[in-house]
């Protein structure tokens, strides 16, 4: 039987282990479930987090550049994990061929058709839409919405038909009043305060 | 002339080791929009062991991530062959300490060493607390939280490469090289990385293996072996198993990463060979001559 021998290295090696261990406890204890924005396919949240390498495959292929790597903001359990901000781009899911989902190595990012895509919803902050705040004319995220989720109520403002919308961040990212966008998209779950004027506007 | 003091293996092994990390540079660098239909682009992360269990959690990519089954395959059959000629993250941990010569000869003076610094009896192991890492990360990962990212060295390389690429600061990976320059080259590869891991793991389910049937095996010949202990010295992972084995036959040691360095620095005729398939390709001490017009000096040293 051959004798097993702990020398000074190991004791080093081990006091990075409980290290670990005790970051990983830390990760374990700090786990946020507020769900962010996603690649398509990839909404299940706690599945996804569970399962991302944070390899950051997927941010380098996104075609718009839609991605980035989730900072410690988000909670260190998602740090780096890929997340879709609609300020950088929109999300071109129909015509990109899903790079993103292709080029992840662990199959995290699903494959779903492109029907069935719901990134989020976004939601219009009345309080900074010109034309709920100010009452004037504005059509520019209903220009610019790909699905047919916007329409105007009988006053010209702006409505988002939740069932069409897919969450692609088209409005967010054209909306007029940027750099602090008055329509949103939230991801699906994060149900947005009505008139509070939502959450963080990047 | 100075550089021919190595031997040929050294620089055949370091030749292979800096086109894999050219390669892997490339493909992380080539990974952008639109994907390639010829090139796979992520096969570096697919022959990962760590994503084939990451993705094991209820997804039905088995297939896809066949390359790391392969890999640990061959392991299973040969050793860690891996991490000395082809992970990336293990070629810049290893060629790194060696660029600053002056400052890790005081370090190495330094660092605690017990390689013949401490008296090893012959069949003496020494813990490996990958293994206690590896086992902590899977029943993390079990209870559903995945910290594979934090470890795995070629998700480490390759997240390291697209930070460099946006502008932003690679911390993992510079942590890694400072350990890497303080304790030792090969610290990472042998005491920390859950990778390495599941290959030392694979390869000591193939350790009965015979010779024959091998890939790639380090051979040793008892008889011919005088326990001088210049294959330990010149061993990048510092394995003691190599001087202390009394086997003869093919050693499948857990950690050997089958360089080859130990087989060039022996001075024992015969005594160590690397075999493919049975056939012996590279043997200590071939060619005396040779060693001796390129200024040889090691068997003097012992």
């Amino acid at each position: 039987m051959p004798e097993l021998k702990v020398g000074r290295r190991d004791f080093f090696a081990l006091g990075i282990s409980g290290a670990g261990s005790l970051l990983a406890y830390g990760l374990l204890r700090k786990r946020s479930t507020t769900p962010l924005l996603r690649p398509p396919g990839a909404q299940d949240e706690t599945a996804f987090v569970s399962r991302c390498l944070r390899c950051q495959e997927c941010v380098r292929s996104c075609m718009t550049g839609c991605l980035e790597a989730a900072g410690k903001e988000f909670g260190t359990a998602k740090l780096w994990t890929p997340r879709f901000d609609p300020a950088l781009a929109k999300c071109e899911f129909t015509l990109c061929g899903r790079a993103c989902a292709k080029s992840c190595p662990v199959g995290a990012i699903g494959n779903v058709p492109d029907e069935k895509v719901r990134i989020g919803t976004a939601e219009v902050t009345k309080t900074k839409c010109i034309a709920w705040a100010q009452g004037k004319s504005c059509l520019v995220c209903y220009e610019r919405c790909s699905y047919q989720a916007i329409d105007f109520d009988s006053q010209g403002r702006p409505r988002v038909i939740s069932g069409n919308c897919t969450g692609c961040g088209a409005c967010q990212n054209t909306c007029v009043t940027n750099p602090d966008p008055a329509i949103l998209v939230y991801p699906s779950g994060a149900a947005p305060i009505q008139q509070g004027g939502g959450g963080k506007g990047r | 002339m100075k550089f021919l003091r190595k031997p040929a293996i050294h620089w055949v092994r370091r030749a292979v080791q800096m086109a894999f990390l050219s390669v892997f540079i490339l493909l992380a660098w080539a990974a952008l929009y639109p994907p390639s239909r010829s090139i796979p682009e992520n096969i570096f992360l697919r022959i990962d062991p760590l994503a084939a269990i990451a993705a094991a959690r209820g997804s039905g990519i088995w297939l896809y991530l066949l390359p790391a089954w392969i890999l640990l395959a061959l392991t299973a059959v040969s050793g860690r062959f891996f991490c000395g000629w082809i992970c990336p993250l293990g070629t810049i941990l290893e060629i790194l300490p060696s660029l600053g010569r002056r400052r890790s000869k005081k370090i190495a003076a330094m660092r605690p060493r017990n390689i013949f610094g401490d008296t090893i009896k012959p069949g003496q192991r020494r813990l490996r607390l990958k293994y206690l890492f590896l086992a902590i990360l899977l029943v993390l990962f079990l209870v559903g939280v995945n910290l594979f990212w934090i470890f795995d060295p070629l998700v480490i390389a390759n997240r390291a490469v697209a930070f460099v690429l946006i502008g932003s600061v690679p911390f993992m990976l510079i942590s890694l090289m400072i350990l890497a320059i303080l304790v030792g080259p090969r610290f990472w590869c042998q005491e920390m990385c859950p990778f390495g891991a599941c290959l030392s793991l694979a390869n000591m389910a193939g350790s009965k293996l015979p010779t024959a049937a091998s890939p790639l095996a380090l051979v040793k010949h008892e008889a011919a072996c005088n326990h001088c202990g210049a294959c330990s010295r010149a061993c990048p992972f510092e394995i003691m198993e190599v001087a202390d084995s009394r086997k003869t036959g093919r050693l499948a040691l857990a950690d050997c990463a089958l360089c080859g360095e130990c087989v060039s620095a022996c001075p024992q005729a015969g005594a160590l060979n690397l075999q493919a398939m049975g056939a012996s390709f590279l043997r200590s001490k071939k060619n005396d001559q040779a060693a001796i017009s390129l200024g040889e000096v090691r068997a003097c040293q012992n």
